[in-house]
């Protein structure tokens, strides 16, 4: 149920940087692409450090790149 | 197709036909109650595991890479797939040994002994069910977390 709580903002981000292959993001942050999709459906809470990798990929906060929400 | 599923979908297409035919060697020919006696039998059943094992270890040397040259090709999500494959491989093993042997026990309570053909039967079904069901529980926890829909 975790991945419920935590939803992100990768898939939109993506596009806004020149859309952004899901390879291509994988590759920047050393996961598989398969990893990629299950964030950006929510199926999947990342570790701290990836959930980093991907916020300076994008440079921007953590905060603006996933968001805890209360059940 | 990681690297993980896609070598799960190989283990079970190789320890299934090993199963497949350690069955076939275990029930026919006499059935459990001859196959302690019958080193023929016995030998077969032995070298089928022993070329699963082989077949198995060349797989995962063949698949050390992936074909498609992806960079990563295993990651944090296909570990926290392989610990919780893992943890249901090891319920699941323990389960059917203990309804099997609680089963063996009921089957041949009046006659008082088990014929000694089950000890191979349960050791050897004890391995493959292990790895089939690691496969098959890495395959269905990458579904649920993968592209293909909720799991």
């Amino acid at each position: 149920m975790a991945g419920a709580e935590i939803s992100n903002q990768i898939r939109r981000l993506r596009f806004e940087s020149e859309e952004m292959t899901q390879q291509g993001l994988a590759d920047r942050v050393d996961c598989t692409r398969q990893t990629i999709i299950a964030l950006e459906k929510s199926r999947y809470v990342p570790s701290l450090a990836l959930a980093f990798r991907i916020a300076r990929v994008f440079e921007l906060p953590l905060e603006e790149v996933f968001s805890y929400h209360d059940r | 197709m990681t690297q993980s599923q896609m070598r799960a979908v190989y283990t079970l297409v190789i320890w299934g036909l090993v199963a497949g035919g350690f069955a076939a060697l275990f029930f026919g020919n006499g059935g459990p109650d001859t196959f302690g006696a019958d080193k023929g039998r016995i030998v077969s059943a032995a070298i089928l595991i022993g070329a699963g094992f082989i077949a198995y270890f060349a797989m995962m040397y063949l698949t050390r890479s992936h074909p498609g040259g992806a960079r990563v090709i295993a990651d944090e999500r296909d570990d926290s797939i392989a610990r919780r494959a893992n943890g249901g491989t090891l319920i699941v093993v323990l389960v059917v040994v203990y309804l099997a042997c609680i089963g063996l026990w009921e089957a041949y309570r009046e006659v008082g002994c088990v014929p000694v053909g089950w000890m191979w039967f349960l050791g050897y079904a004890a391995v493959m069910l292990a790895y089939l069901t690691h496969a098959a529980a890495t395959l269905l926890l990458n579904h649920g977390m993968g592209d293909h829909g909720r799991g």
